[in-house]
């Protein structure tokens, strides 16, 4: 008998393995209590380290991982998200200096965690396989359950890590569950032997398999884009999370899961117009219309902020039915736009904990206008961009999104798109108004002295990308477009 | 030798009685044992599958399965025992301190 090993191609996930590595050392340095104070500077090196790894990898075309099974594979797709989420991370990492500082939960672990959670997204990237992905998104929730509950002795922490685990151990067990009925139909969780299946002729018990176990599967997806009727979790983990936890969760997690939304979509989607179409309108429009709607009523700034996330997830849901790389590169260009931006609204919010009491309500950002000139500016563009007011990203982004859209002739479901975009405009505005036209109370929550350089750097940094971004939006769009041009 | 169907109706029951346990029960510890029966209700399809295929992959994803379940389960029982050394209850129900 005759048995060749199979070709592993280790190259192609590199990314992965560096990142992973990196985890692991800051793990082990931070071990020593004397390196306590370079650890967040240590996992800066690192993941700028990895960052050069993805970089040099961009445009080699797919590599897949091994020759007997495409279990994961390396494209420009796979790698300008795992680029993003690293981007991501290291905004992170420069807003939770401080805050970690103040609360003493500036250990070695918080930051390991933080790129095993980065590693795992990368994971979900560059999986073609249901099984890889489970893994990734398995890597990524249970890093970012420890993170929720980082603050061991505050309740809030606690609670919100608490709720996050229970629903997404239970959207797992759905996701798994979803997996095995497609293992069955298909004999196999890869993408394309889905869409084979999918695409050919199919009996009455293939279709029941099939159809149940994607639908279980999108259950499980739309718990952790935060999809109606799945989103009832984010406002209460986003409030009890550490800030910039929050701020990680809000972006990172949310863009992985969508990027596995647009691959997966991408293999089966052909097979699966009829049923896909209606469903995810009503959904996406849901989804939009309650984030947008509830927002609204909110004072506390971080539950604003998850169902303005919770909006935002809507809007990126509907040029999926697009099907068209117009739509899925609109997607990738809103979901780095996004991350940048609402790394920008709690990062600022972090800032100012980090000092004094936390600040949490819209009551706190009184006056900052005159108090923090600088950090209401950046407050102010971030608000202008989650709104879509030129001349920032957001307003670009929502652009392309709605363009993708009436060009793939869904030119109704873009108005009401725009309509709720108006909305949203109440809540994001009245952001700026208390921090401009409010005057401060007595005793600010936050104390006097000079705010965190790290923050204030990554504060900076996000706000002008916003506005370079929102002028010249071609470069970036062209970089979205390489990516989802190696899709199938 | 008993029909594959057979399996998968054990499987789905078991899931389903698990997905039941998280949404009616309010102890955190019986819910996460109701996680844990959805999760090896799955694993239950896998196998009966994988066997019915004379494939070995759904056989090794059971294993993997089971060792991110053992993670999960980790994590949760730790975050169910800071829950009690903060509030002295496990119950779910009464941890809503987190509303506008």
């Amino acid at each position: 008998m005759n048995t060749a090993l199979p070709v592993i191609n280790l190259y192609a996930v590199m990314p992965q393995i560096v990142l992973v590595s990196a985890a692991t050392v800051v793990l082990i340095v931070g071990l020593f209590e004397r390196f306590r104070k370079g650890i967040p500077y240590l996992s800066l090196l690192l993941l700028a380290v990895s960052g050069v790894v993805a970089v040099n990898q961009l445009g080699l075309g797919p590599v897949p991982f091994s020759d007997v099974s495409s279990m994961m594979v390396m494209d420009d797709f796979g790698l300008v998200a795992t680029l993003v989420f690293i981007a991501g991370a290291v905004l992170t990492v420069l807003i939770s200096i401080s805050y970690a500082e103040a609360r003493s939960i500036d250990r070695g672990e918080y930051y390991a965690l933080l790129i095993y959670a980065v590693s795992g997204m990368s994971m979900m990237a560059a999986s073609t396989d249901l099984f890889t992905f489970f893994l990734g998104l398995e890597v990524l929730s249970i890093s970012l359950y420890v993170l929720i509950g980082f603050e061991q002795r505050d309740a809030g922490s606690n609670e919100g890590a608490l709720k996050y685990f229970l629903l997404g151990a239970f959207a797992s067990g759905f996701i798994l569950y979803g997996m095995a009925l497609l293992y069955g139909a298909s004999g196999s969780t890869e993408y394309e032997a889905i869409a084979r299946t999918l695409g050919g002729e199919r009996s009455d018990a293939v279709n029941l398999l099939l159809l149940g176990g994607l639908g279980l599967l999108l259950v499980g997806i739309g718990f952790k884009i935060s999809m109606v009727p799945f989103h009832a979790w984010t406002p209460d983990v986003y409030q009890g999370a550490p800030t910039p936890v929050a701020a990680f969760l809000s972006t990172g997690s949310k863009a992985a899961a969508f990027v596995v939304l647009i691959r997966l979509l991408g293999s089966v989607f052909p097979g699966l117009q009829m049923e896909w179409i209606p469903l995810i309108s009503v959904l996406a429009v849901l989804t939009i219309a309650v984030g947008n709607v509830v927002a609204l009523v909110q004072t506390n700034l971080k539950r604003l902020l998850a169902y303005s996330s919770i909006a935002h997830a809507g809007y990126m849901l509907l040029p999926l039915m697009a099907d068209s790389q117009d739509g899925s590169a609109s997607i990738v260009f809103y979901l780095i736009v996004y991350t940048a931006m609402n790394l920008g609204a709690f990062g600022v919010l972090a800032v100012l904990s980090a000092r004094g009491a936390p600040c949490a309500t819209l009551e706190d950002l009184a006056g900052l206008g005159s108090r923090r000139p600088l950090l209401a500016a950046v407050m102010a563009v971030v608000m202008f961009s989650l709104a879509g007011i030129p001349p920032t990203a957001g307003f670009m982004a929502k652009f392309y999104l709605f363009s993708a859209l009436v060009h793939g002739g869904y030119v109704e479901l873009a108005v009401i798109g725009l309509l709720f975009s108006g909305v949203s405009l109440y809540y994001y505005l009245r952001v700026v108004v208390w921090m401009y036209m409010r005057p401060a109370a007595e005793t600010p929550a936050e104390a006097a002295g000079r705010l965190s350089y790290t923050g204030m750097t990554a504060l900076c940094l996000s706000a002008l990308a916003i506005l370079a971004v929102g002028v010249f939006p071609s470069e970036l769009l062209q970089l979205a477009e390489r990516a989802v041009m190696t899709l199938p | 030798m008993i029909p594959v169907t057979y399996y998968l109706v054990l499987s789905a029951v078991l899931f389903l009685v698990g997905a039941t346990g998280v949404l009616i029960r309010r102890n955190a510890i019986i819910v996460l044992m109701g996680i844990e029966l959805m999760l090896n209700g799955a694993n239950l399809s896998f196998v009966a599958f994988a066997r019915q295929f004379g494939m070995v992959d759904g056989h090794i994803y059971v294993f993997l399965v089971i060792t991110v379940a053992a993670a999960e389960v980790a994590i949760g029982l730790a975050l169910v025992i800071l829950l009690f050394r903060n509030r002295g209850t496990v119950n779910i129900d009464e941890v809503r301190s987190l509303r506008w």
